[in-house]
């Protein structure tokens, strides 16, 4: 039977991981995404989740070992905020020209300055143009959902790019909400395990991120290219697949629009209040 | 209010279809990228460029708020709704970007 819980979208978020049944956990702490890690260490280290927790020495080893932990054919995943992400810049295009779809939780924090811990996103919009799939929960529901939804889109054949996951730290890292458990076995069979197509393995050598001519270049950012217009229909199949799988709801479906990403679009209480003057709200797009 | 599911891949064809119905549309913004064409933030430039070849297009603003976190109230959205009913009746915008609290109309 699924299970009604109450908890912020942290606890969601390392939930939502263990359903997916991660293998590889890479940390560092910074807030506010830190409560991710936390959870998911406790899950661990009680005997609830059978993978490899893996202290990074800062946000750069952290992409590297989920990185490393792609190309041994394992599910991978790591997290970081504000100035965490940009410390791990520059391991973000080799995870998507590489093909790993490892996954990156984000709890948005602004970069400094202000250097005032509020959530923005200007954090992991640094890295827009990287080739990671992102997109942004509104509530610890949808970051739960959005974890296990990612990894079938990441890890489809057509698409094998890395994703991440974002929330806005604190109004939804922090503020608990209902959230959904579903069966272990809905997730197993709405995602099957990882099966790289190629893994790093001494008996059957490959070739993981190898120096390259400028010719050979353009060829692998075009297949990059490819990869993210395969996006959008593979992320409607997993979405219609996961509302059957899991009995949800599609999405519901004025003169004028107002148009958000994230919690920015959380106030809930707001549209009822604008119902006068705005017509009914089209959402999920 | 429409809700932007993902960012990347950007939903082009639906936010056309979605946008093209209205008569104003601002956007609100989390991140600045400074100096952009737009002069705000990031959200208004895949929003203008989706409904580009839209034979109807509505007039496009964007909203600075909540950036550092700072949280965004029910005030600045009515004031937001207020710039997009303005821009609805006259079909323009005065400004592509509105810094809430900061400049004078919101």
């Amino acid at each position: 039977m699924a299970k009604e819980m109450i908890m912020a979208g942290c606890a969601a978020a390392a939930h939502a991981a263990k359903f997916a049944r991660v293998e590889v956990i890479s940390s560092y702490p910074i807030r506010p995404y830190t409560g991710i890690m936390m959870e998911l260490s406790k899950l661990v280290a009680n005997g609830e989740l059978d993978a490899e927790f893996i202290h990074g020495e800062g946000e750069h080893a952290q992409v590297s070992i989920a990185y490393g932990a792609s190309a041994c054919g394992a599910r991978a995943y790591t997290g970081s905020s504000g100035v965490g992400v940009t410390y791990a810049f520059e391991t973000f295009s080799p995870a998507s020209g590489g093909r790993y779809p490892i996954q990156m939780a984000i709890a948005d924090r602004a970069l400094d300055p202000p250097g005032d811990f509020g959530s923005e996103h200007t954090d992991v919009m640094s890295a827009r143009d990287q080739g990671w799939i992102m997109g942004w929960a509104e509530t610890p529901q949808e970051i739960f959902d959005n974890t296990i939804i990612y990894y079938r889109i990441g890890e489809d054949p057509k698409v094998m790019l890395p994703q991440f996951s974002c929330q806005d730290g604190y109004f939804v890292s922090h503020i608990p909400d209902k959230v959904i458990f579903p069966e272990q076995s809905q997730v197993d069979e709405f995602l099957p395990p990882y099966k790289s197509p190629h893994p790093l393995d001494p008996t059957r050598p490959t070739s993981h991120g190898p120096q390259i001519f400028p010719d050979q270049g353009p060829a692998i950012d075009l297949q990059r290219a490819q990869a993210m217009l395969n996006t959008p229909k593979v992320i409607e199949t997993a979405i219609a697949d996961y509302n059957k799988i899991f009995g949800r709801k599609p999405a519901e479906g004025a003169s004028h629009a107002q148009y958000a990403e994230g919690d920015r679009d959380g106030h809930r209480g707001l549209q009822q209040d604008l119902r006068p003057q705005l017509q009914p709200v089209p959402r999920g797009v | 209010m429409v809700k932007l599911r993902f960012l990347r891949p950007f939903p082009t064809e639906k936010v056309a279809e979605t946008l093209s119905k209205f008569k104003a549309v601002g956007c609100v913004e989390t991140s600045t990228s400074y100096g952009a064409a737009m002069k705000g933030g990031n959200l208004i430039h895949e929003v203008r460029s989706a409904l580009y070849d839209e034979p109807k297009r509505p007039a496009i603003t964007s909203f600075m708020a909540g950036l550092g976190g700072e949280v965004v109230t029910f005030d600045e959205f009515y004031n937001m709704a207020k710039v997009l009913a303005k821009a609805a009746k006259t079909g323009k915008v005065d400004q592509y970007v509105y810094w809430m609290n900061f400049d004078n109309e919101v």
